[in-house]
């Protein structure tokens, strides 16, 4: 029987075993009809032609087209979108996917497409690389190493469709359309996509093109690293059909009209990536009915979509051959560190791994698992030998593994296959020398050599990237060495470098005498040549040409390193991709005949090419080290790299009034964005007019109708005037030029060209006609007279954007020659910079306020952040609002308001010249000052910051918030406040909030933390809070209308903050949050204390921290159980009482009392009422607590001391405390000074233990309608009447000391006969 | 140990498996039926649906034009954003709207009177105004949708 159950309990096991690995699969038909496959047999090709030394043949290529056009079965194309910009995948239909950088990495996430719950069995129950649907990255690399080398170049196919998705823009800037609606065969899809739909295998050859135009598969170190840049160009450079305006990026920098087919001109937008133009955007289109400008990707002939497809494609096939360089790379690597092997393996595996190397003797190998289950991998490779051996034994490891696992069986004969198959191992292949890769990254004529060599698919070029060092720069070593080839990949640190230069240095040093003279060095960036600066290297190109010499012979390497920031305000860091110097090979060693064909102007020059960043400074710092380790002295070159040194800034094309004179008194302002001055010889500006003036519709002249040279220089992030005929022009400012504008700028419309020498540095657009305004400038008003404003300075193209001149609340100082108003910004900030929207109030997209561009202006309408939307405000940002109508900041989106202690953000009135200057320009604000007319901020002059469903990374540090606080009739005191928090925990800390009309902080069922700020001199409460659970710390509260007030704080905490000198401290409607530490200062006004007003409804624990005076003119109702801790105070103003319908528990202790006392007893909890001694508190102050607890609920009072109770008048029947129907017990305690009665029990249940009743007017104690009372040392001194017990009550006399000193002992007299 | 105990023992057996397959399918489909990317395929099947009833539109672009004008001319905005794909109806309505609200429809029905097809791709053509100097000013692109129907995919 037994036996039988046993067979009974495995056959059930087996049979839910089965069953479990029977979970049906979920199978979604879809199927790929892109372009995948052609383009991933392209990337191969590629491939092949840069890399003969590992051809793909035909069935390869095969198999990786076969994973491209499979990844997008079912509803893995969900993962198959990745936003560089927000690093998200699809984001629709609330839900955010995987990003396919994260996705093709993420094995468990693949294996669940196997099935539910079959992530969590996969690396568990079953060995990790196992499930059918996973195609990651590692399990392609381990099932070409270790199992399938067919299965390892399919899952390679379906990453390189991943990558290849990353070129297309609506995936990675989130738009949604091509997939859901192109996988549905629907309307609207991707003009994109569908376009490029017509290239397929038969009728794709990019091959040629490429090679003629000498591309190279793109070199990376990591997976990431492609996704990265493949989705950053696409993002960055091309739009998608429904987020042309989602993202700041791309722009265009000139249009052009071009015939189409359909026989009319087309205006295009052209933008230019490595020096090619291409169409981006179709413009100067109009809405039926409308005169609003559109923008589209769709045009007649498909001519955007080409282009894009011309770059795009390229992208693909470039990252996608480097990527496959890098699989094979990741191949050799992991069969020499079986790291992946070993990831693989299952726990079972691993048990079994560790039982076998436990009991068996045989486990000396290379890779005995001698560390356990968990910590065999670790200690395997601390363990294991040198690669080359790695090689050689890895087959001896079988012995260790289990015979079942099929990978050991194939492992060393897959290995050895590809092992044959690498660079240096198979004699037919010779890879160049590092210097020759050098001697390639130059761009001199004389690399024409090695050009021509990179044609020749026989002798392909060397595949890695212009720096030695960098990123595979491991590779590049260990591949100018046969012998070494094996050996993985040197991490790209300094340190690692070094290591590899001592290699060279041993083997290359020709003697043994001591050479102690270090080498010299030079280093120069060849563009600074023609820089357009006197007094620095300031450059208007992002291709830095570092040239590296030195006069040595004996110079082995150059460390290069690169910093970079953003201002001169920032410190240097690392350049990006340049995280730590690199060395650069200086070719010690090598004779004249071995460097004849270098590129340089000694053997010793090596020349890189660094891609730079416009508005970005860079530092470039050079040494060098000979052969006997000698190092030079550091060098260094700075440069500053900007494509957009100087802008057109504001046009005054109307004049500056309507007189004869003025309409004709036109000026153009330029501005420099680089902090060195820049001379603008050799700079002109070119005007292009319409053809026909009287014809708004009319192109504009293909040549310029007037060329004004300039002269002069611009100073740093100046301006320069441009007057017309005189410098009359404007009075007030004087002119850098004056000059003759020819014809004048015509009200028609013109084109305003920057250009130096040939080159067009900015331009104005050539807008659509408005009809309204009969112009086609793009902005500015000839009635008004108010100019035409650039508003974005940190771009060109369409997104610099250009407005009317339009200022509010803001003084207009300058006059016109007639002494009219000027309506501009002459040599100022342009009005339409100011505004932290233009034009409107919404922000509907991403935006953060800088420092360099501070400050900036809310408007009237106030501002409105969307939802989704973010304004992060930098350090030092002063944000300056209207007082006109209530403009308030509404934050449905995120508001981060980032300052510091030292540079706070401001926020306050735009009256306000106390930060931020005088933004209204009336002069600076002197109440003092009778005279002054400039106008002061004053509180309320703007209503509030309002925080209503804001996003979680809302905050506000470091700020300073002013002047606001408008009162508004019809709103709750918390939604007056000048920051309200309604439902949200954003926190707030380290800032000034003051001067509000009304409240500081309102917060309306927020979870806030509000720490370590300020309040001061706001009118009324600096926070008020009604519901939630915020926590208010370590704050000072200075001179306010009040400290804190809230009502049903539940949860909440308020503790160790200061208050000095407020009306009062805190006030407490209906609930008890945790408080502790909280002081007053000794000058403060008012009750120094936390006042308790209203009922309790929770169970609510009173911790120790300042007096509380509780009660109103009602009584404080405990409608359920209030616990006190020992130490506490509480007193009672006139009248007060506590009325307990729950229970009531004291804490107390002889050393820490709780005291319930009168308002005006001094001695315990200091001088609460502020009157130093004037007042005194006396028996019947308060009126005492009443316990109706009821049956079931007992009220324990513990080292109570209560005193000066009991009321003033018979009427309340007072007592200090009383208790009716109620189970009390009091212990511990002293019942003192009270009027009428000191206790009383009223059919109750009640034990007295150690008490002392003393000092009572009335009675001490008395017991009464049919109560008990249990009665234990219970002392009476000098009372009026000791006990006194009704006739149908008792008590039990334990123990009771009543002695002569009380009036009347007992009632009755003989009570203790 | 008789045959009945053995017979017994293999229907209770029978029963657990019952059992145990009952509640992982139970539980796989409920995973399957409330996973995001069930969500996604009902989203998908949903508009195609909405695609494929959509009946608003003419057999021939010229037809749908002329719809939609007719639509226009009755200050039908309702109706004339039906004459576009799917998701663009709510952003046109809300344009056209706008436009009858600023008495501006009836230079979108001079406009739209104006119009020529100038490109035809096949399943995409484009209707245009152009200037006198022949640059186009307008742009209005349509498509033949799965049902057949011709629709206006950008204006």
């Amino acid at each position: 029987m037994e036996n039988f159950r046993t067979i009974k309990l495995l056959y059930e096991f087996l049979g839910g075993g089965i069953l479990f690995l029977s979970i049906p699969l979920f199978v979604f038909g879809y199927s790929d009809t892109t372009t995948h496959p052609a383009l991933t047999k392209e990337i191969a090709r590629f491939f092949n032609y840069h890399h003969p030394e590992r051809f793909l043949d035909a069935h390869e290529i095969g198999l990786l087209m076969k994973g491209s056009i499979d990844e997008d079965e079912e509803t893995r194309w969900l993962r198959h979108f990745f936003d560089p910009v927000h690093d998200r995948g699809l984001t629709i239909l609330g839900k955010t996917w995987e990003s396919s950088k994260d996705w093709s990495q993420d094995t468990l996430a693949q294996a669940e497409e196997d099935g539910a719950f079959r992530d969590t069995t996969y690396g568990s129950i079953f060995s990790l690389f196992s499930s059918p649907s996973d195609y990651s990255w590692e399990r392609a690399i381990y099932d070409y190493a270790w199992i399938d080398e067919e299965r390892g170049l399919e899952s390679l196919g379906h990453i390189l469709h991943l990558l290849e998705d990353a070129t297309v823009p609506d995936h990675t800037r989130n738009d949604p359309h091509p997939n859901i609606l192109s996988h549905s065969a629907l309307l609207d899809e991707s003009p994109y996509e569908s376009w490029t739909a017509q290239f397929g295998v038969n009728n794709t050859n990019m091959l040629e093109g490429m090679k003629s135009e000498s591309n190279k598969p793109r070199i990376a170190s990591s997976l990431n690293d492609y996704f990265n840049v493949t989705a950053n160009y696409s993002n960055n450079n091309f739009f998608s059909k429904d987020t042309i305006f989602d993202y700041t990026r791309p722009t265009y920098s000139i249009t052009v009209l071009q015939k189409l087919s359909d026989g009319l001109f087309h205006q295009f937008g052209y933008a230019e990536l490595d020096g090619i133009k291409y169409k981006l955007i179709q413009l100067g289109i109009r809405r039926l009915g409308g005169i609003e400008k559109v923008t589209t990707i769709e045009d007649a002939d498909n001519l955007i979509t080409a282009d894009y497809w011309a770059l795009l494609s390229k992208e693909a096939i470039k990252n996608g051959a480097g990527l496959i360089k890098l699989f094979f790379d990741e191949v050799e690597k992991e069969k020499q560190t079986r790291t992946l092997w070993l990831k693989n393996r299952s726990w079972w595996q691993k048990a079994w791994d560790w039982s076998t190397s436990v009991f068996s003797s045989n486990t000396v190998g290379p890779y005995a698992y001698t560390a356990g289950v968990s910590g065999a991998i670790q200690k395997v490779q601390e363990t294991a030998p040198p690669s080359n051996a790695v090689v050689e034994s890895a087959p001896d490891s079988s012995a260790t593994v289990p015979s079942s696992v099929p990978a050991d069986a194939e492992k060393p004969e897959a290995q050895e296959s590809l092992y044959n198959l690498m660079p240096g191992n198979t004699a037919s292949v010779t890879p160049p020398s590092p210097k020759a890769e050098l001697q390639e990254a130059t761009s001199t004529p004389d690399n024409e050599t090695a050009a021509e060599q990179s044609d020749d698919i026989d002798s392909p070029p060397w595949y890695l990237g212009a720096f030695v060092g960098g990123g595979g720069g491991g590779a590049a070593v260990s591949a100018s060495d046969g012998e070494t080839s094996d050996t993985p990949s040197s991490p790209p640190s300094l340190e690692g470098e070094e290591t590899t230069e001592v290699g060279l240095l041993d083997e290359g040093s020709p003697t043994s005498t001591p050479d102690e003279t270090p080498p010299d060095v030079s280093l120069t960036i060849l563009e600074c040549s023609d820089g357009f600066s006197e007094e620095a290297c300031a450059i208007g190109t992002t291709t830095l040409t570092i040239a590296l010499d030195s006069s040595a012979d004996d110079a082995a390497s150059y460390s290069l390193a690169c910093l970079s920031r953003q201002s001169v305000s920032v410190p240097w860091a690392p350049c990006e991709d340049f995280e730590n110097p690199k060395i650069i090979d200086a070719g010690m060693g090598e004779d004249d005949s071995a460097s004849a064909s270098s590129t340089a102007t000694t053997t010793r020059a090596r020349s890189l090419v660094y891609r730079a960043s416009s508005d970005m400074l860079y530092e470039f710092r050079a040494r060098a080290k000979d052969g006997a380790g000698n190092e030079s002295a550091e060098v260094s070159q700075s440069a500053e790299v900007n494509l957009l040194p100087v802008i057109i800034n504001e046009i005054a094309w109307m004049g500056t009034g309507g007189s004869a004179t003025t309409s004709k008194d036109e000026w153009i302002e330029l501005k420099s964005r680089v902090i060195h001055p820049i001379n603008l010889s050799g700079w002109q500006l070119e005007l292009y007019g319409l053809q026909d003036t009287a014809n708004l519709a009319s192109p504009m002249s293909a040549e310029p109708k007037k060329i004004i040279p300039l002269s002069g220089a611009i100073q740093p992030k100046g301006y320069f005037l441009i007057e017309r005929t005189n410098d009359d022009t404007l009075p007030d400012i004087s002119a850098d030029i004056v000059t003759s504008f020819g014809t004048g700028l015509h009200d028609s419309g013109m084109v305003i060209k920057l250009a130096r020498g040939s080159t067009i540095i900015d331009q104005t657009l050539d807008c659509p006609p408005n009809w309204r305004e009969n112009t086609r400038w793009c902005a500015g008003n000839k009635a008004a007279r108010s100019t035409m404003e650039r508003v974005n300075a940190d771009v060109g193209g369409a997104e610099a954007g250009w407005g009317t001149y339009y200022e509010e609340e803001i003084a207009r100082p300058y006059a016109n020659a007639d002494g009219e108003e000027i309506f501009g910004t002459p040599k100022e900030r342009n009005s339409a910079t100011l505004p932290v929207v233009y034009g409107h109030y919404w922000l509907r997209s991403d935006k953060t306020l800088t420092k360099e561009n501070s400050p900036y202006v809310i408007l009237r309408d106030g501002l409105m952040i969307d939802y989704g939307a973010s304004l992060t405000i930098e350090p030092g940002v002063v944000v300056k609002i209207a007082s006109t109508y209530d403009p308030k900041i509404t934050v449905h989106g995120a508001l981060k308001i980032l300052g510091t202690k030292e540079d706070p953000v401001v926020i306050t009135s735009i009256r306000d010249d106390e930060f931020g200057g005088d933004t209204n320009k009336d002069g600076i604000c002197s109440p003092d000052d009778a005279s002054s007319t400039a106008a002061c901020p004053y509180p309320g002059s703007w209503k509030n910051i309002f925080f209503d469903a804001s996003e979680p990374e809302s905050r506000i540090v470091g700020a300073i918030i002013r002047y606001g606080g408008r009162h508004i009739n019809n709103f709750s005191i918390e939604r007056q406040a000048m920051i309200v928090l309604e439902g949200v925990n954003v926190s707030v800390s380290d800032s000034i909030i003051e001067h509000s009309q009304l409240f500081g902080i309102g917060c309306l069922g927020c979870a806030s933390t509000v720490s370590g700020n300020m309040f001061r001199l706001n009118a009324r409460e600096a926070f008020v809070g009604g519901g939630g659970a915020a926590r208010v710390i370590d704050n000072e509260f200075i001179k306010n209308g009040g400290g804190i007030a809230g009502s049903n704080f539940r949860g909440g905490e308020i503790s160790r903050n200061r208050f000095i000198e407020n009306n009062y401290a805190i006030r407490i409607t209906n609930s008890v949050p945790f408080f502790e530490g909280n002081s007053i200062s000794p000058e403060s006004p008012g009750k120094h204390g936390i006042e308790l007003i209203g009922h309790l409804e929770d169970d609510t624990f009173l911790p120790k921290d300042l007096t509380y005076i509780v009660g109103d003119y009602a009584c404080y109702n405990i409608n359920a159980k209030l616990t006190i801790e020992k130490g506490v105070v509480i007193k009672f103003p006139d009248h007060g009482d506590m009325c307990v319908y729950g229970s009531l528990v004291t804490e107390g202790t002889e050393e820490e009392p709780v005291v319930f006392t009168a308002f005006a007893d001094d001695e315990y909890g200091g001088d609460t009422n502020n009157n130093a001694t004037t007042s005194q508190a006396s028996a019947g102050t308060w009126s005492g607590i009443s316990i109706y607890s009821g049956p079931g609920r007992e009220s324990i009072l513990n080292g109570a001391i209560i005193r000066y109770g009991g009321g003033r008048t018979q009427i309340r029947m007072g007592a200090g405390l009383m208790a009716e129907a109620s189970s009390v017990s009091l212990a511990h305690s002293i019942i003192e000074n009270n009027s009428f009665r000191g206790v009383w029990f009223k059919n109750s249940s009640s034990t007295v233990y150690d008490t002392l009743f003393r000092n009572n007017s009335g009675y001490a104690l008395i017991v009464s309608d049919n109560a008990t009372s249990t009665l234990e040392n219970a002392v009476f001194r000098n009372n009026a009447v000791g006990i006194t017990v009704g006739s149908s009550s008792h008590i039990i006399n334990n123990g009771v000391d009543i002695d002569d000193s009380n009036a009347v002992k007992t009632e009755p007299p003989d009570l203790f006969p | 140990m008789n045959k009945k105990r053995i017979f017994k023992y293999f229907l209770q057996a029978l029963l657990l498996i019952g059992v145990g397959a009952a509640v992982f399918f139970g539980i796989g489909y409920y995973g399957y039926y409330n996973s995001p990317e069930y969500q996604a395929e009902q989203e998908v099947e949903s508009l195609t649906r909405q695609y494929m009833e959509d009946t608003y539109g003419g057999e021939t672009p010229e037809e749908t034009l002329e719809l939609f004008i007719s639509a226009l001319e009755k200050g039908d905005v309702e109706l004339a954003s039906k004459y576009f794909v799917l998701d663009k109806q709510e952003e046109i309505h809300g344009y056209l709207a706008e436009l009858r609200d600023s008495n501006g429809l009836k230079n979108a029905i001079v406009d739209a009177h104006t119009l020529k097809l100038t490109k035809n791709n096949g399943d995409r053509v484009f209707f245009t105004i152009a200037d006198e100097n022949n640059i186009v000013e307008v742009q209005l692109v349509m498509i033949r949708g799965l049902n057949g129907k011709w629709k206006i995919l950008e204006l």
